[in-house]
């Protein structure tokens, strides 16, 4: 028992495997079976057909004998007919209306009670044969006739021979044409993983082959991933690129600068050379600092973010920067409560940049207004002139002719954290003439149920 | 000699400017490319240029290839932090005569200088010569008949300048120029002191000054 039963699981698990191997299997297999059931329904549906209309004409036939017996009957000539009857392994018996019998052809006569009601044909088991009989009755007499057959059986192999055989063949060719079928209706798919094991790994172009319907979507979020990893990927290449370009110089000047502090003939040139080197190596580090920073928020989606009063943020980030400022360097003006949601760390990052940059390229004091829509820091510098100030945050851009070393990478961040929280960048020229950036938070959408 | 060096960033062309003057030569400094330009688009006595070619204002390349424009043919060595093939392509195309990525050696810079001045010159040999005087660039080394010859940085400087421009005049703007460079204010006479003192080590006849001329060495 177990056997049999670990023996039908091994079936099930081959048939699933067969099944999912290949759809081309699958469509075979399933409108194969759906159409030879049919086929099965329909040969059962003929079968009882066939089967009722052999029965009406053979209780014709049969009826018809019986009529032409009684009448033979009566006629005083029915003995001299006996012979036919037997030939044709037909047997019979004339009862009387009260059911004595009259005549017989066979030895053990079909009694009465055996034949069933009257009028209708009827299957019967008679000397180790099969029989159908009928009785007529007519003119006073009963007339029991009943003939050896073997029709049902015979009707089942004649419908077998005409019908069975070229069925089963036509169901073999069935399911080819079904294999073959499937497989031409399932080309497109076919096509489009040729096409995929063709590409290179890294060709993110879209895919060439026209897909159905059914597979549509499917190509066309491939296509979208493609796109969306192709861009990512230049992104990347790019950044990686323009990385590698600014730090060349950097590198360059360390390089020359321990040159000469290790081998220029002047004494006053070599001790300048190694506090230049020391100098050049705090640029470089800064610079690998802020391409850090930098390629980490490229990477950073959704923030984190927690509303909270932008103040202590300011005082903590501009203590960071110049702790030895004096404290009339930092004028913060609070003009109406504003708390934005905001990451704190990145926040004090973007503001860290924003002194660092004020202190380096502009002068102090720094003002620093918050508004009930964001803040603005101004200083008190020179500023930048107009084409400057459409450049600014541009990555790597310096402004011609500074002499203050930096990254070019500072108002990029700063950009790209305002981008991460939702506000806007603005930079334009302060009252002072200095520069004056501005971030924007968009006002809060108010519903009816709010005001 | 006297070298133009256009560089932006401070501390490079810091670095790039005093290599430059341990090796012997005169160097100006500008850090930008409207100011390469407006220098050396008006006549100039740079023997060679090192240009860097991401400048603020002016392109690198623009200037090369405006100067190219004009006919200047002075060696002009490009630096630049882009190190594909195809940039230097370009750049050895505008005009440059040679060009060197970044981050560099700078025994490198030095010694590609001074091929590109042996090239303008048109000498075979790396040593310059005249009569039994031999003068070696890269190492600043000078022998008379044969015997090592100790000179100033100065008079060092002085003799190169007469060996290269052989057997050509130098005026005494030309002169002051190369030797000191723009920015030092001299005293008037500081370049006879140095032509005095060179003249007592090469011998009283070995440069000869013709008024209106200037100076250069005596015929071989």
């Amino acid at each position: 028992m177990s056997k049999l039963r670990t023996g039908i699981a091994r079936l099930r698990q081959a048939i699933r495997q067969h099944l999912g191997q290949s759809l081309s299997n699958r469509l075979t297999w399933f409108t194969g079976l759906a159409t030879l059931g049919v086929w099965a329904v329909l040969l059962v549906v003929f079968f009882f057909v066939a089967r009722h209309g052999f029965a009406e004409l053979l209780e014709d036939r049969l009826r018809a004998t019986g009529e032409m017996l009684i009448e033979l009957h009566q006629n005083g000539q029915l003995n001299s007919r006996q012979e036919l009857a037997a030939a044709e392994r037909m047997s019979y018996a004339l009862y009387s209306a009260d059911g004595q019998l009259i005549s017989s052809n066979d030895p053990h006569p079909f009694t009465l009670s055996e034949t069933g009601r009257r009028g209708h044909l009827h299957a019967l088991r008679h000397d180790g044969h099969h029989w159908v009989s009928i009785r007529v009755e007519r003119a006073g007499v009963l007339l029991v006739l009943a003939e050896r057959s073997e029709w049902q059986e015979e009707l089942f192999e004649e419908l077998m021979e005409h019908l069975g055989w070229p069925l089963l063949v036509a169901a073999l060719g069935l399911l080819l044409m079904l294999q073959w079928a499937s497989r031409r209706a399932l080309q497109p798919l076919a096509a489009l993983s040729e096409e995929l094991a063709r590409r290179e790994p890294m060709d993110l172009s879209p895919l060439a082959t026209p897909a159905p319907q059914e597979i549509a979507t499917l190509v066309n979020n491939l296509n979208q991933q493609y796109a969306s990893i192709g861009t990512a990927i230049e992104r990347e290449q790019r950044f990686t690129a323009d990385a590698a370009h600014e730090l060349r110089t950097p590198l360059a000047a360390l390089r020359i600068q321990l040159e000469l502090a290790s081998s220029s003939p002047r004494e006053q040139t070599r001790h300048n050379a190694l506090g230049k080197a020391l100098l050049g190596v705090d640029r470089a580090t800064h610079l690998v600092n802020q391409l850090l920073a930098l390629s980490r928020l490229d990477r950073l989606q959704q923030q984190d973010c927690q509303p909270q009063p932008l103040a202590p943020l300011i005082w903590a980030a501009w203590h960071e920067v110049a702790p030895d400022a004096p404290a009339s360097d930092l004028q913060v003006h609070e003009l109406a409560p504003f708390a934005p949601a905001v990451d704190a760390s990145l926040l004090q990052l973007l503001l860290r940049n924003v002194f660092e940059n004020a202190l380096r390229y502009g002068q102090p004091p720094l003002v620093v207004t918050l508004t009930q829509h964001g803040l603005s820091i101004s200083d008190h510098g020179q500023g930048v002139d107009e084409a400057v100030l459409a450049r600014l945050g541009e990555r790597f851009f310096r402004p011609p002719g500074q002499a203050q070393s930096g990254s070019g990478l500072g108002l990029s961040i700063v950009r790209r954290i305002a981008e991460l929280h939702g506000a806007e960048l603005k930079l334009s020229h302060s009252a002072s003439g200095g520069l004056c950036i501005e971030l924007i938070w968009p006002a809060p959408r108010l519903s009816a149920g709010t005001l | 000699m006297q070298l133009l060096l256009v560089e932006d960033d401070p501390l490079l062309g810091d670095g790039i400017k005093e290599g430059l003057i341990d090796a012997g030569y005169t160097v100006e400094w500008l850090q930008d490319g409207q100011d390469a330009w407006h220098v050396l688009s008006s006549p100039h006595q740079f023997d060679a240029v090192v240009l860097d070619l991401s400048l603020p204002r002016l392109d690198g390349l623009q200037v090369l290839s405006q100067l190219r424009a004009l006919g200047d043919t002075t060696p002009i060595l490009v630096l630049t932090a882009r190190a594909e093939p195809d940039e230097r392509i370009t750049g050895l195309n505008t005009g440059a005569d040679d060009y060197l990525a970044k981050p560099f050696v700078l025994g490198e810079l030095v010694a590609r200088l001074n091929a590109l001045l042996r090239r303008s010159q048109q000498r075979a040999s790396h040593l310059l010569s005249w009569r039994d005087v031999e003068l070696n660039p890269a190492t600043q080394q000078v022998w008379l008949a044969k015997q090592a010859l100790e000179l100033t940085a100065t008079e060092y400087r002085l003799l190169y300048l007469l060996l290269h421009h052989y057997p050509h005049y130098l005026s005494r703007n030309a002169l002051e120029e190369k030797l000191f460079g723009w920015q030092s204010e001299l005293e008037s006479n500081s370049l006879d002191v140095h032509l005095s003192h060179l003249r007592k080590k090469l011998g009283s006849e070995a440069i000869r000054n013709v008024r209106g001329l200037g100076w250069r060495l005596a015929d071989v």
